[in-house]
């Protein structure tokens, strides 16, 4: 009978099913000539754009699917047939299976296939996305359709839990004070994947408590309640977060002769030369590194900063990136440092700890003692590849598909490559010029996501990673080695960077004077 | 019984809907549920079929618990209301063929009997069928698995004669074979099909008896004088709308039976120079026990 009645809902959503796929499928026609540097750019902004109605669709097709057989109310006739729960249940979950995410598997699979990935890479990731849709917008739009009559019935439920949902962000915003703690971290995959687990769970209920209890008002209930659950997970506590985080770690102990300690003859931060002021009050506390694993990265997630008196009276507790007179972000705080192949394993860096005016005043000239509790991650090479400065787009194993080319301003080469696979968390970029030997300072770039498994609500599937090396200053303040008349036969190196291990480190700094470390 | 009520009550926020009704529907019988509009009908037969759950009070349909009723019996009843959403975008024929497979019983030939009976147009949208072509499909869709229920809510509820009588015809070619409980306030279309009837008002249940019982026991009742009566005190139990005009007092006795009726003349009056006792229609007798019913007769 499940059969019977997908057949019935596909006879009534057949239209709407195959335009939320078209929609796909333009979506990522149009990421597809975009090509790899993205451009031109409108292409790319209408993708996005219209990525955005495919979302709606998605969900908008799943709540109609539901509304075919509306539980809420009295007057349907499918009530007082005899039509099993559990077979009603069953076709509509055909339905979605194979007219919503059959057609965007098939999508994902062929864009992979014609994007030059393999066909079981294609299908893996392709099957994965799926997975992710389903959970992100399927279920929910599934359980919400199950506890609503009508479009408008469901517009006016989502509309109010987005409202309920921006005011506990912003009241427990302003109540704790803080930005919520895994905001630009690493850790957010958290977001998503409790999203998804509610989801699942609430999603399940709700539609368990409806078909076969119809318990509409309960249902709803449950709903606002997974809506709470994912707005609190926005605030869930750093150190569960970061513990979650230790257990999955894909090698535990690797961080084991990692140490951090504080190093004053480091002597006071100095900015690069036409370095822009930092805002905000604050100090740069240099920061000796050791035991660092040959090619590997050290990044500090989250810190937490205690400042006592010397009698141990608490002045200040919070995050290095707090300012509540300027804006500081995590990037501004977080430091990394980076030990090359053959590189020394001890690096030096500094921590700058931003804090409120009040408290930078009233510790200008007081001797204090400083606690830091780190939280960090130490990432290690994983890919190294070598391009031309120009070159069309190429599989270059793990990275995937990349290519290289000189910007329109001409003072440096630009990389961007497409992979199935998440983009790596960090990665370096350098010009070398083979003959002479000579290279130019590398850029580096981090954007960590520790998520074990990929979360995505986007259309299409491969994800992109882009950055550049310069040969040229138009300032004058830097000159490469590697310039414009050697690029002909200079190449692009890319190391890519994953992580590996996720630990803690305390540093105790006693009496120390914080002026002598102060922001420029 | 094929339908037993206990004390059915069902409150909406302040308002009760249902106030104790008790009934039962006899095995094979032609059932009348009548009431003013806004007396509990609709929410009895909502109850019963488990569209909305009695706030306390059971009810059981084919011996089973209204509230556990099971796709085995919900095959065995068919269901017909005014205000039943079907689905829209179906067309008749896609609607009969989706729900054919849901019931063991599904007669083809007697589907296709009540089609052509009811002269449905097989590919119209549902969502374009009129209200009276959509009772009319609504009772195609009820008929044709032969249902030993047959549970109608309001059926003729806006329908012009035509359809009504098409409607009528098609219900009583299958009355035989099943238990038909009928909600309604048209009693002029169903005085001839009922066995049963109970007056439901106010979410209570007045009264139910057979129709032969009910027909009997009210009677409209002229009795002349030889001159202007006067009206004893008090009046006698079971008669109301009394009026005299002249030497005629004219009422309706709704505990009616001749011997009563002589005697109760007999001892009260004098100078009675003829009776007269008439039948009245359902309709009337239905608007009587209404008025009685709202004046706290």
């Amino acid at each position: 009978m499940a059969w019977h009645i997908f057949r019935k809902d596909l006879r009534l959503l057949w239209g709407a099913a195959l335009a939320v796929a078209a929609i796909q499928l333009v979506v990522a026609a149009l990421r597809a000539r975009s090509g790899l540097f993205q451009e031109p750019r409108q292409l790319y902004t209408l993708a996005i754009y219209l990525g955005l109605v495919w979302r709606a669709g998605v969900v908008i097709l799943c709540v109609n699917l539901m509304h075919q057989d509306a539980v809420p109310g009295d007057r349907q006739d499918w009530l007082i047939r005899p039509i099993g729960r559990g077979q009603l249940i069953l076709g509509k979950l055909l339905f979605v299976l194979f007219a919503v995410q059959a057609p965007i598997l098939i999508v994902n699979l062929f864009e992979g296939l014609t994007n030059g990935f393999g066909f079981t890479a294609s299908l893996a990731a392709a099957a994965a996305r799926n997975v992710s849709i389903l959970c992100f917008f399927s279920i929910p739009a599934l359980a919400i359709g199950a506890a609503t009559r009508t479009l408008t019935e469901t517009f006016l439920i989502v509309v109010a839990g987005l409202i309920a949902s921006a005011a506990i962000f912003f009241s427990l915003g302003i109540l704790t004070g803080q930005p919520p703690p895994l905001a630009a971290t690493g850790l957010t995959w958290l977001l998503p994947a409790t999203w998804q687990l509610v989801a699942i769970v609430f999603g399940a209920f709700v539609v368990a408590i409806q078909f076969f209890q119809r318990k509409t008002i309960l249902a709803r209930c449950l709903i606002g309640a997974g809506f709470l659950v994912v707005n609190f997970a926005f605030f869930l506590p750093w150190p569960p977060a970061f513990a979650i985080q230790q257990l999955l770690s894909t090698e535990p102990g690797a961080s084991a002769p990692i140490a951090l300690t504080f190093n004053p003859q480091l002597g006071p931060f100095v900015p690069p030369p036409g370095a822009a002021p930092t805002p905000g009050q604050g100090w740069y506390l240099p920061l000796r590194v050791v035991g660092i694993p040959t090619d590997s990265i050290v990044l500090m997630d989250h810190a937490q900063i205690r400042i006592t008196d010397i009698d141990g009276r608490e002045i200040y507790a919070g995050t290095p990136n707090l300012s509540v007179d300027g804006k500081s972000s995590l990037q501004d705080a977080r430091f990394e440092v980076r030990r090359a192949e053959n590189g020394p394993s001890t690096q030096d860096s500094y921590q700058r700890i931003f804090v409120p005016a009040s408290v930078y005043e009233k510790l200008r000239d007081q001797t204090v003692n400083v606690s830091i509790d780190y939280s960090l991650t130490l990432l290690h090479a994983s890919a190294k590849l070598t391009l031309p400065t120009s070159s069309a787009p190429t599989q270059f194993g793990t990275l995937g598909r990349c290519a290289t080319r000189i910007d329109s301003d001409g003072d440096e080469v630009q990389v961007s490559c497409m992979n199935l696979a998440p983009s790596p968390e960090c990665f370096t970029a350098f010009l070398e010029h083979p003959s002479s030997g000579l290279r130019n300072p590398e850029t580096h770039h981090c954007a960590p996501d520790y998520s074990p498994i990929h979360f995505s609500m986007s259309p299409t599937v491969p994800s992109r990673f882009a950055g550049e090396a310069p040969f040229f200053d138009r300032s004058g303040l830097t000159r490469y080695p590697v310039d414009g008349t050697k690029l002909a036969d200079a190449r692009v190196v890319i190391e890519t960077y994953e992580a590996r291990d996720h630990f803690t480190r305390k540093l105790d700094i006693p009496n120390v004077q914080l002026s002598r470390f102060a922001g420029y | 019984m094929i339908v037993q009520a206990e004390n059915l009550h069902k409150t909406y926020r302040r308002h009760d809907a249902l106030r104790g009704s008790s009934f039962g529907v006899p095995q094979g019988s032609a059932y009348a549920l009548i009431g003013a509009n806004g007396a509990g009908k609709t929410t009895t037969i909502k109850v019963l079929m488990n569209l909305i759950e009695a706030s306390s009070g059971t009810a059981t349909v084919l011996g089973v618990d209204s509230r556990k009723l099971s796709i085995r019996e919900l095959a065995q009843i068919g269901y017909v209301s005014e205000n039943q959403q079907l689905t829209g975008r179906l067309s008749v024929g896609q609607y009969l063929d989706y729900l054919r497979p849901f019931y063991p019983t599904w007669d083809r030939s007697l589907e296709q009997s009540v089609l052509r009976e009811l002269r449905l147009p097989l590919e119209r949208k549902i969502r374009d069928l009129s209200h009276g072509m959509r009772l009319k499909m609504a009772l195609a869709c009820a008929l044709p698995f032969r249902p030993k229920l047959l549970v109608l809510d309001e059926p003729f509820s806006g329908l012009d004669p035509l359809v009504r009588d098409e409607f009528m015809e098609r219900l009583l070619d299958q009355a035989g074979e099943m238990t038909i409980l009928i909600s309604s306030h048209e009693l002029a279309d169903i005085e001839g099909v009922v066995s049963d009837i109970a007056f439901i008002d106010q979410g209570r249940l007045l009264f139910q008896e057979s129709m032969a019982d009910l027909s009997g026991r009210v009677r409209e009742v002229r009795i002349t004088f030889d001159a202007e009566p006067v009206l004893p005190h008090p009046i006698p139990e079971g008669w109301t709308q009394i009026a005299v005009a002249g030497n005629v007092l004219s009422f309706v006795d709704t505990q009616f039976s001749n011997n009563r009726l002589a005697d109760i003349a007999a001892a009260l009056f004098k100078g009675v120079r003829n009776i007269d006792v008439k039948p009245i229609a359902l309709r009337s007798i239905f608007t009587t026990l209404a008025r009685t019913a709202r004046d706290g007769g």
